[in-house]
C-alpha cells in the first residue's frame, strides 16, 4: 500500500514538472505574447500541482495562487499596451521596431 | 512619551521597514500633485532608511534586541538585517533622485511611479525579513511584478520598455514557477519551510531537497540578473529610462542578489545539501563573470554598460557567496554594497544628463563635472582599482579563495578586472578626453537632484574603499550571524 502510495506520488509529481516544462518553454520560445502568457500559467499550475502532489502546506498553495493570478492581470495589461503601441503582438517583430529606434553610437 | 514611542518603533523595527515603503506607496496615490508626492516619498523613504539603519547599528554594536512577536512570521539573521538596510537606504536615494524625472515621467505617471518604486522596497525588505519560503516567495514577486509595472509605466517615454517588461514578465514568470516547485521539493525533502530550520534539519531526503534549494536559487538568480538568464536586462535597463535604470538595475537587483545570499546562508550551512548548493553556485557566478564581461565590452549604450557590468559583478558575488564561509559571507556583503554603490554611481550620473548613447559622454566631464566624477568613481569599483569599494571587495574574495584552495576563483576575478579596465575605462576616455559632440540636456533645475544618489555613492565608494575598518567590522560580524539573531 504503501509502495502504491510512493508510485502515485511519483507520477503526480512527474506530471506536474512535465507541465511545467511545457508552460516555460512556451513561455520562452513562443514569438506571440498571449502564447508566452498562456505559456507562463500552464508552467505556473504545473508548479502548483508539483506543491499539492508533494504535500507542501495548503498556505503554499494559496500563496501560489495569488502570484499566478497577479502575473496574469500584469501580462493582459501589458500585452494590451504592446497592441496599442506597436500594433502587433509578435515578439520578432517588436524587436525588429525596437532595434530600428534604438540611439545610435554615430561617433564611435 | 516619545521615548517610549521610539522604544516601541526600535522594536518592532523589522516589521517597520517592511510596513513603512508599503504605506508610503498607498500615500503616493492619494497625495495628489507629483511634488507633493515627492516630498512625502522622500520623507518616508528617509525614515524608513533610518530605522533599517538603526536596526543594522544596534544588531551590528552587539547589543541585545529584541524583536517583537507580531504574527507576521519574521527572523532577523545577520545578511537581512544588513541588507534591509542597504536596500532602504538605495530606495530613498532612489525616491530623491525621481524628483528629477517627474516632470518627464507627466503628472498621471509620476505617482504611480514612486508607489511602484516603494513596493519594489518593501518586497525585497520583505524578502530579506521572512523567516519561511513562502514569505520570501510572495515578498519576492511583490517586488518583482512591481519592477515590471515600473518599466511598462515607463513606456510613455519610449515604447521599448514595453518589451522590456514583456520580457521581465516571462522571464519572472519561468522563475516563479521554479521557485515554488523548489520549495515543494524542499518542503518534501526536510518536513519544514522555516529558513531557520533548514541548518539544523534531519534531511530524509537530501537530493530532493538539494535539488530544491538550487531551484529556488535560480528562480532569484533570474530576478538578480545572473546570466544567462538575464535575458531582460538589455531590454528594460537600456531603454526604460533614468527611473527604471535606478530602480530595477540598482535597487531590484540588488534586493535579488542580497536574498541569494541569505537563503545560501540558511542552505550552504546545511551538511547534507550544501556541497551541492555551493558547487551550483560557483558555477552561475563563474558563468555569469565571463557573459557579463564580454557583453559589457560590446556595449554601446550607457545604462546597458552599466547593467552588463553589474551583471558580471554580481557574478563575483555568486562566487563568494559559494565559498560558504564566513570570510566568503563576509566578502559577500561587502561586494554588495560596492554593486549598489557603482550602480547608483553609474547610472545616476548618466541620468542627470540625460545620458544614453556612448556618444553622448564625449566631453561630459567639462559640461557636468560632477556627474562624470560620479561615473569615474562607479566606472573604477567595477574595474577593481585600489582605494575604491570594488577593489575591497574583490580582495577579500580572492582572500577567502585561497583560504580554502579556490585558485579559479582569482582568476575569474582577474578576468572581470581586466574587463573592468577596458569598459570602464572607455568610459572614462569618452568623459574627459574627447569634445562634446551632442546637446547637453541635464544638470539644471530639477535634474540636478538626480545626482544626490550618484555623489552619494561616489563619496561611500571611495571613503569605504580608503578606510574599510568600521565595514570590515560590520560586514565581518554579519556573517557571524547567519543563522539569526531573534527573536
Amino acid at each position: 500500500m504503501a509502495d502504491e502510495a510512493l508510485l502515485l506520488e511519483r507520477l503526480l509529481a512527474g506530471g506536474a514538472i512535465a507541465l511545467l516544462i511545457a508552460g516555460a518553454a512556451a513561455a520562452t520560445l513562443s514569438p506571440n505574447a498571449i502564447k508566452r502568457l498562456a505559456g507562463l500559467t500552464i508552467a505556473g499550475l504545473g508548479a502548483l500541482a508539483a506543491l499539492a502532489a508533494l504535500g507542501a502546506p495548503g498556505v503554499t498553495l494559496t500563496a501560489g495562487v495569488a502570484v499566478l493570478f497577479a502575473q496574469l492581470a500584469v501580462g493582459v495589461a501589458i500585452i494590451v499596451r504592446l497592441q496599442e503601441s506597436y500594433g502587433v503582438i509578435e515578439a520578432p517583430e517588436i524587436d525588429a521596431a525596437d532595434a530600428q529606434s534604438e540611439p545610435r553610437d554615430a561617433a564611435s | 512619551m516619545s521615548g517610549a514611542y521610539l522604544e516601541l518603533a526600535r522594536a518592532h523595527a523589522p516589521l517597520l521597514v517592511v510596513a513603512l515603503p508599503l504605506v508610503g506607496a498607498a500615500l503616493m496615490l492619494v497625495s495628489g500633485p507629483a511634488r507633493l508626492c515627492w516630498i512625502v516619498g522622500g520623507a518616508i523613504g528617509v525614515a524608513g532608511s533610518v530605522i533599517a539603519a538603526d536596526l543594522a547599528l544596534r544588531v551590528f554594536s552587539g547589543a541585545q534586541v529584541a524583536i517583537a512577536i507580531v504574527g507576521v512570521p519574521l527572523f532577523a539573521d545577520g545578511i537581512g538585517v544588513f541588507g534591509v538596510a542597504v536596500v532602504a537606504a538605495v530606495g530613498a536615494l532612489i525616491v530623491i533622485a525621481a524628483g528629477a524625472f517627474l516632470k518627464d515621467a507627466g503628472a498621471r505617471v509620476a505617482p504611480l511611479s514612486l508607489a511602484l518604486l516603494f513596493c519594489v522596497v518593501a518586497g525585497w525588505s520583505g524578502a530579506l525579513m521572512a523567516r519561511d519560503l513562502i514569505g520570501v516567495f510572495v515578498a519576492a514577486e511583490t517586488a518583482w511584478l512591481a519592477a515590471t509595472g515600473l518599466t511598462a509605466l515607463h513606456a510613455a517615454r519610449d515604447r521599448a520598455a514595453l518589451n522590456g517588461a514583456l520580457r521581465m514578465l516571462g522571464a519572472g514568470g519561468v522563475a516563479a514557477a521554479l521557485t515554488l516547485l523548489g520549495i515543494a521539493m524542499l518542503w518534501r525533502g526536510v518536513g519544514s519551510l522555516n529558513l531557520d530550520a533548514l541548518p539544523l534539519a534531519h534531511i530524509g531526503a537530501p537530493d530532493l531537497a538539494g535539488a530544491g534549494a538550487v531551484l529556488i536559487m535560480l528562480g532569484l538568480a533570474v530576478k538578480a540578473g545572473i546570466a544567462p538568464f538575464h535575458t531582460w536586462a538589455g531590454a528594460s535597463l537600456g531603454r526604460g529610462g533614468p527611473v527604471v535604470a535606478l530602480g530595477v538595475g540598482a535597487l531590484g537587483i540588488l534586493g535579488g542578489l542580497t536574498m541569494i545570499a541569505r537563503f545560501a546562508g540558511y542552505a550552504i550551512t546545511a551538511p547534507e545539501i550544501g556541497a551541492g548548493v555551493s558547487a551550483s553556485l560557483g558555477a552561475m557566478g563563474g558563468v555569469s563573470v565571463v557573459i557579463g564581461s564580454v557583453q559589457a565590452v560590446g556595449a554601446s549604450n550607457v545604462a546597458r554598460l552599466a547593467a552588463y557590468a553589474c551583471v558580471s559583478q554580481a557574478g563575483l558575488i555568486l562566487l563568494s557567496i559559494a565559498l560558504g564561509s564566513p570570510a566568503g559571507f563576509a566578502a559577500t556583503l561587502v561586494q554588495l554594497l560596492a554593486f549598489a554603490a557603482a550602480g547608483l554611481a553609474l547610472y545616476g550620473g548618466a541620468a542627470s544628463g540625460r545620458v544614453q548613447a556612448l556618444a553622448m559622454l564625449d566631453g561630459y566631464g567639462q559640461r557636468a563635472p560632477l556627474a562624470s566624477a560620479a561615473i569615474t568613481a562607479g566606472a573604477l569599483s567595477l574595474m577593481g582599482a585600489p582605494l575604491t569599494l570594488g577593489f575591497l571587495g574583490r580582495w577579500r574574495l580572492v582572500e577567502a579563495g585561497v583560504g580554502a584552495g579556490w585558485w579559479w576563483a582569482s582568476g575569474l576575478v582577474i578576468i572581470a578586472s581586466l574587463a573592468g579596465v577596458f569598459y570602464g575605462g572607455r568610459l572614462i576616455e569618452r568623459i574627459y578626453f574627447r569634445r562634446a559632440n551632442e546637446t547637453f540636456a541635464g544638470d539644471t533645475g530639477w535634474s540636478r537632484l538626480a545626482l544626490a544618489p550618484a555623489l552619494i555613492a561616489a563619496i561611500v565608494t571611495i571613503a569605504f574603499g580608503a578606510a574599510p575598518g568600521a565595514l570590515l567590522r560590520a560586514t565581518a560580524t554579519a556573517a557571524s550571524m547567519l543563522t539569526g539573531i531573534g527573536p
